[in-house]
Formats: C-alpha cells, structure tokens, sequence
C-alpha cells in the first residue's frame, strides 16, 4: 500500500502555477492542422487542381495563364477567409482565445493562416499548370517578378475579406465596407443608372464621383495588372508600399472592432 | 483575498445591467438564475470576451484582459472538433499554453486525472457519449491548471448518476486552490458544492447566500408509493416530528429530510413500491422561482454590501 501512494505521489505532477501563453504561432500551427484534418483544405488544393487541369490545359498564353492564377488566388482568398472566420467564431475557438496573450495575437493568427492556405493554393495551380500547359508557361523571370505583386493582392484581399465576415464587424461596419468596395468597382453601371433616376443636371457630380473612384481604384487595378504583366520599375515599387500601407491600415481597423466586439462562448 | 471583483457591469446585448460582485479566492460561487437571466453572459464578460467591458472585472489586482491564460471555462455549448482524438485534443490545446516535453505531459495526466477520462484518451470525439465530451472539455478547461474555473451549466443534460459524478469531479477540483463559478438554473443539487451564491435576475445580482444560509434554506422531500401496511405508517412516522405521511405519500421536512435514508429502508422491507421521490421545493429550484419576483427575494435574503478593495482578506470559505 505504501508503495502504491509513494507510486502515485511520485506520478502526480507538482501544482505548477499557470504557466504563460505562448506566441500566436502555435495558434497558426493548430489552425493549419485543424484546416487540414478536417479535410476542409481539400476544397481550396482541389479547385486549384481543377482550374489549372480544366481551364488553363493546353493553353498558349502565359498573360492569360497568369490572370487565371490572380482570379482564382482572389476567389481562394474570398472563400478561405469566410470558412476560417466561420471557425474562428466557434466556441470551442473561444475557449482558445482564452490561451492566447490577447485578441490581437488571436485575429492576426486566423489571418497568417488564411494567407498560408491560400499561397498553398497558388503554388498548386501554379505548379499544376506548369504540367498541364507546358506552352503558355511563363520565364522563370517574369514569375518571380510577378511574386510581390501576387503576395501583396492576396494578403490585401484576404485582409479585406476578413473584414467583412461578423467575426470581427457588426452588420453596420459590414454593410459599409461592403458599399466602399461595391460602388466604385460597379460605377461604371451605377453612374448612369442614377443619372437616369436623378436627371442630366447632376452629370457633373456623376462624372467627378467616377473620376474620385478612379483614382481610388487605380493602385489596386495596378497591383491587379502587374500580377500578369509583371514589370519590376519604380511605379510597381510605389503600388506595392502604398498597398503594404493600406494593409496596415486595415488590419489596424480589424484589431479595433475585434477588440470592441462581444464573443460568445456560451 | 479577491479572486474575481466585477464592479457595475453591464454586457450590450444581454440581460446584464448592473452586477456588482466579489467572489473570494479558492472558494466555490454559484450563479443561479433563471433562463434566460444572463448567467452564460456573465461567465463570458469574466472571461474577458467582452471586449471593452472586461476593465470593469478584475481578477486579483489585474484587469481580467490581461489575465486570460489563467481561466479556464467549459460550457455544454462547447463541441470539440469531432476528429481529433482525446489525447490529441488535449495536447493541441496544452501547446497553446506554451507547455511542451515532460511539462505538458505532467499537465495531460494531471487534467486527465482529475476528469476521470484515462480510459478515454485514444477515442475519437466523434466517438464519445455527452457525459465524456463534457468531461473532456472541463480537462480542456484545466490543462493549463487555472487559477479560476468556469462552468456553465456543468450537469444539464445528463442522467441523474452522471450528474452524480460530474459533482463529484468538480467537489475534488475545490480542493485544489482553485477558484470556481459555477452558472445553474438550479436543477441539480449542486448546491453542496457552494460556498455562496449569487442569484441573478432583473440584469444584476439580486441577492446573495452564504453557506450558512444555503444550508438552512427550506427543503422539502415527497415520496410517492402504493399502499403503506400500518405497521411501516407507524414506523415512519415515529422517526421524526418533520415527516408527515398519508398512506399512499410521505413528506419530509425540515430535519426529516435526513431520515430518508431510513424510511426507504423500511419501504422496501415491507415491500412498498416507490413510484417517485420528489425534490419539490428543492433550495436552488426555490431560489430560481423567487428571482422572478426579485423584491420579494431581496427582502428575505438582502445583498451583501459590497465595500471591500479589492485584494482586501476576506474569511476564507468554511471547510467541508
């Protein structure tokens, strides 16, 4: 019997005061593993498989291959953030944020996560119509150079994409977010449709309103073109720090409302 | 000492308007309230996931935000990834902490342990009855050793011996200098686990009980039978003045409560068929009642006045 006790106590670990947390690394790493044991990955390796082994097969051109690398990263980008975000949400992810040194580390994690998973995608399609389009197949050069512009799109879109699911804004900043986007992407339609509505007599207003949109919407219609057409010069340099810039600011905003907002583990 | 002090909180979206609370360390608090009364959204704000209501808790000296890593929490909302195995879902969830090597492994079979879930260690979640999945996420809730723990709703939705055992695991967690909150409707007898209470209505704490006075709270225990011969009529109702019987029901009240063991001993010697026993009135189920009609309820057990610091000593909780 004495035996057995001092077993037990020689087993029974000392009451070790908490111990710290750890940096959001480890988080990214059981964000990853979970994604991919969950099998949930299959779906953005898949459709990268897909697109490259249906779409992209036997093509010639490489601007058009690359443009169908940047397409589908963004459309990747869209769908991972939105199942993460969905996750990130779950209470049992709560319960984690509890281990985690502050909701900061937590959200910048689900984002490196995202980014991880999508750049996984991109080198699959990449790689997968190296194979299936021998022909339209860009130089080694103009690949590399098309890198930054493609890291800074997706890590920018998926950001932004973040911003709209509820796991960090409520319906209000969402909606807002939403317009900031839609309306000067779509004006080209929107223009005119409110002119009719309104009258001829505000066409100055519409025209200023496209031009204002213009020029927002210009450094990232810029990023977009050099991901096909890459050409490293100081206009790219100038798109890219101006988008790193912009990146900032959002995640910045994003740190902000996921700070603010209320989580429910129960 | 303080474990947690909540100072006037209020929680957006939620029943919580005004709560005002001291919960001392190492000892057991019970939140009872009814549905809906926002006892899961108390538990949520002291575990900071409030955002920029979380200041108004502390824990200790420190505002709870930065304090995180020393709660823990486990609800019955709480799935766990249903493809993980037990072992690997408690290892995953230790790394988060920064535990790895012969630590982490000392904290697996330590929160292992005292879940009394050894045995399940390499079954998939998937695989696991709702008793087990509850009790692995309170090992999840304590791998990392919490200073304070927190439980919602521990035994709802379990059969009447696992209710049993889950008190059990959380009555041994209360030895171990752990500070624990516990939110009920008060449907389980849980309150032999508490050492006061807080019953919460209207948006804020309405009143509080001590041990004492959870204790002593009215109780009242009917046995419904078939016919009871006149020799075991007699017989019970000679074991004490808080038993009154008819012939096909016995109600115990008072200090007649702890004849019940005796009286069904002599139920079943004379062969008398229990059809149920009924925790009418059971002290939390009457606590939860009364928080409907708060006034009513403060004026029999009024709050506590709450003036002491924070870091003040306050008399540890009574032994058991």
């Amino acid at each position: 019997m004495q035996q057995r006790l001092r077993t037990i106590l020689a087993a029974t670990p000392t009451d070790a005061p908490p111990t710290m947390p750890t940096s959001m690394w480890q988080l990214v790493q059981c964000i990853l593993m979970e994604y991919m044991q969950s099998q949930r990955i299959l779906i953005e390796w898949a459709s990268a498989i897909a697109v490259a082994a249906i779409l992209i097969r036997d093509g010639t051109n490489t601007h058009t291959m690359m443009a169908t690398w940047s397409l589908y990263s963004i459309l990747a980008a869209l769908y991972t953030t939105s199942v993460l975000a969905d996750v990130a949400e779950q209470p049992f992810q709560m319960q984690r944020l509890l281990a985690i040194q502050s909701r900061r580390a937590y959200i910048s994690a689900y984002l490196i996560a995202a980014n991880v998973i999508v750049i996984s995608s991109y080198i699959i399609i990449v790689i997968v119509s190296f194979l299936t389009a021998p022909l339209a197949r860009p130089t080694l050069e103009l690949f590399a150079a098309s890198l930054p512009s493609m890291l800074v799109l997706i890590s920018v879109v998926t950001t932004l994409m973040l911003m709209l699911t509820p796991l960090v804004a409520n319906t209000t900043q969402r909606i807002v977010v939403l317009l900031l986007i839609t309306i000067p992407l779509s004006w080209n339609i929107l223009g005119p449709a409110i002119q009719r509505v309104i009258g001829t007599e505000y066409s100055a207003l519409i025209a200023a309103c496209a031009t204002i949109w213009g020029l927002l919407l210009w450094p990232s219609l810029h990023l977009y073109t050099t991901t096909i057409t890459p050409q490293i010069d100081r206009m790219m340099i100038v798109v890219i720090v101006f988008h790193l810039i912009l990146l900032a600011v959002i995640m910045r905003q994003i740190i902000h409302w996921f700070n603010k907002k209320s989580l429910a583990i129960a | 000492m303080n474990a947690i002090a909540v100072t006037q909180l209020a929680v957006p979206f939620s029943p919580i308007r005004d709560v005002s609370l001291r919960i001392p360390a190492h000892s057991c608090y019970g939140i009872v309230g009814a549905s809906g009364s926002g006892k899961s959204a108390l538990l949520n704000a002291i575990a900071g996931l409030h955002g920029t209501q979380s200041p108004l808790i502390r824990m200790g000296a420190q505002s709870v935000r930065a304090t995180t890593a020393q709660i823990g929490i486990m609800s019955p909302r709480i799935q766990p990834p249903t493809f993980f195995t037990v072992q690997q879902l408690l290892h995953s969830h230790a790394v988060l902490y920064g535990l790895s090597g012969t630590t982490l492994a000392a904290h697996y079979e330590r929160a292992v342990r005292w879940c009394a879930i050894e045995q399940l260690a390499h079954k998939y979640i998937r695989q696991l009855s709702l008793f087990d999945v509850r009790r692995v996420m309170l090992a999840c809730a304590l791998i990392n050793r919490p200073a304070l723990l927190l439980i919602d709703e521990p035994t709802v939705g379990l059969y009447a011996h696992e209710q049993h055992v889950m008190i059990d695991i959380i009555e041994n967690l209360r030895d171990r200098e752990m500070t624990i909150v516990i939110a009920t409707r008060g449907d389980v007898p849980l309150e032999s686990l508490f050492d006061a209470i807080g019953v919460l209505a209207d948006g804020r704490i309405i009143s509080e009980l001590d041990a004492q006075q959870i204790r002593t709270l009215p109780r009242t225990i009917m046995i419904r039978t078939n016919d009871i011969p006149t020799a075991a009529f007699e017989n019970i109702i000679a074991l004490d003045h808080g038993i009154v019987a008819t012939r096909r029901t016995i109600v115990l009240t008072g200090s007649g409560v702890q004849s019940l063991a005796q009286i069904l001993q002599i139920l079943l010697h004379y062969n008398v068929h229990i059809f149920r026993i009924e925790p009418r009135n059971h002290p939390l189920n009457d606590l939860v009642k009364q928080s409907m009609t708060p006034q009513v309820l403060a004026q029999i057990y009024p709050p506590r006045n709450i003036t002491s610091e924070i870091g003040d000593e306050i008399t540890p909780p009574t032994e058991k």
